[in-house]
């Protein structure tokens, strides 16, 4: 299956959740600890050889299984191939308790779940739904879209599919804005 | 660089809801032509299959930290997936309609798990707002248990939600409807003890009972509909008070002062979401 690795190899290098060195395992037989730096970021699990800018491999966390093994030590294992684990050791009791937490926490369905409790709490409590602020506000730069705004180097900013398009205003494209086309060229601020 | 292929290949089509389907052309990477393919994004990940009933993916695309442009290409329809990183590919790909390209960079544009992260905060924000506007003592408590205790084994794609929203339907009952102890009692102190915020659900003093309830439910300035249950049902009458008859709890002694008739049935009722939560 193709993915998109140099994409993949940057998100590696973005700021993240929880990164220690802990003792891997893999899920093969005959598969020994190794001391990796171990990343989370968003919902992937990156992990590098000490000292090593590419990270050898990363693991989707979606769809898994995170289990204490005993005091120090956790595993993931992924729900098609339950028998599969990669063990993880940790220093303290205490450091494997908050990457536990911190997996569970990092996939994009037990968010997805989050967010249909608090929408139905919401809607229960007040038999509404609120808009969100950040619906009108830019996914990428966060300013608040609510208004239209014109900008001198560029053209109209304006909130549509909940992020910013700058429609960029050039001799070529005026004509079909002018005809209320719609967008011409534009990109994501 | 290794990635679990063959659990994300099987994350892509297990029974997860999917956020967004559809057939897309894509620009392939050395053969310029458009194929057709149909898409499935979940989360973060778009993924591509040959035909719509294929079992597995032909690929993926992770898109977190992409951009989502509308491109001038001779293609109509057509939008394209950017990165901000050297030698990125960039995925040019094209709907079947307006309406088809309109919707796919709309869903692509929110895919990315800090947009979620940032509007699953809004949310428990605004829930905490509107739990402490109806000085919420009983629903705040079940929507603590989202944080997830540690447990020996857990299991990603279950959650904590389910018990969290069990346990806060089960105690918040309390405040709504009239299926609990507490608002017929509520109902006829309602004069007297207006600073329980619970009260404030009650519509007007009234020194009667049975008057309170059938009030037609109103809106307070907190959001929080007062008297109706979810279902709109209105509360039945409460029955008329005997006279000379006790209003303490036969189980409790001093509760013949409203506020501490309230304070115990308040501990029952916590008591209760407790023990539920533990046989969970």
């Amino acid at each position: 299956m193709r993915f998109n690795e140099k994409e993949l190899v940057l998100l590696s290098r973005q700021p993240s959740e929880r990164a220690a060195e802990l003792g891997m395992r893999g899920p093969k037989k005959g598969d020994v600890v190794k001391k990796r730096l171990v990343k989370l970021v968003v919902n992937f699990l990156f992990y590098f050889r000490t000292d090593e800018e590419e990270p050898i491999g990363a693991l989707l966390l979606e769809q898994c299984r995170v289990e204490r093994e005993d005091s120090q030590t956790f595993s993931i294992a992924f729900l098609d191939e339950a028998e599969r684990k990669y063990v993880f050791e940790c220093d303290t009791e205490e450091q494997c308790a908050e990457w536990i937490d911190s997996i569970i926490k990092a996939s994009y369905e037990f968010m997805r779940k989050n967010l249909i409790f608090y929408r139905t709490e919401i809607h229960r409590l007040t038999g509404k739904v609120r808009p969100l602020a950040a619906a009108r506000r830019c996914a990428k730069c966060h300013t608040d879209g609510a208004s239209n705004q014109q900008r001198s180097y560029c053209g109209m900013v304006t909130v549509r599919f909940g992020v910013h398009i700058i429609i960029i205003i050039n001799s070529r494209q005026t004509g079909r804005l002018m005809k209320g086309d719609g967008f011409g060229f534009a990109r994501q601020c | 660089m290794k990635l679990n292929e063959r659990s994300v290949a099987h994350y892509a089509t297990c029974d997860s809801p999917p956020d967004k389907t559809g057939f897309l052309f894509k620009k392939g990477e050395r053969n310029t032509a458009y194929h057709r393919r149909w898409f499935v994004l979940k989360g973060n990940m778009l993924f591509y299959f040959e035909e719509r009933d294929s079992r597995e993916p032909i690929g993926v695309i992770v898109l977190e930290g992409c951009t989502v442009e509308l491109c001038e290409s001779t293609e109509e329809f057509a939008f394209a997936i950017k990165f901000d990183c050297a030698k990125a590919r960039v995925y040019k790909m094209a709907a079947e309609n307006q309406a088809a390209m309109e919707s796919w960079v709309k869903a692509l544009s929110r895919a990315s798990f800090d947009y979620m992260r940032l509007v699953v905060k809004e949310l428990e924000r605004q829930l905490e707002e509107i739990q402490e506007a109806a000085g919420g003592g009983f629903v705040g408590a079940g929507v603590g248990n989202l944080q997830g205790r540690p447990k020996s084994s857990k299991r990603n794609h279950m959650g904590r939600s389910r018990s969290g929203a069990s346990s806060s339907s089960s105690s918040s009952s309390s405040i709504s409807s009239s299926s609990s102890s507490v608002p017929p009692m509520s109902a006829s102190f309602s004069a007297q003890k207006n600073q329980q915020d619970e009260l404030q659900l009650i519509s007007g003093p009234s020194k009667e009972n049975g008057v309170a309830w059938s009030k037609p439910p109103a809106a307070l300035g907190n959001g929080f509909v007062e008297g109706a249950s979810s279902d709109g049902v209105r509360a039945p009458p409460v029955p008329p008070r005997r006279k000379g008859a006790s209003l303490e709890s036969p189980v409790c002694p001093g509760t013949g002062c409203f506020s501490k008739l309230h304070d115990w049935y308040g501990k029952e009722v916590e008591e209760l979401r407790v023990q539920w939560l533990q046989s969970q």
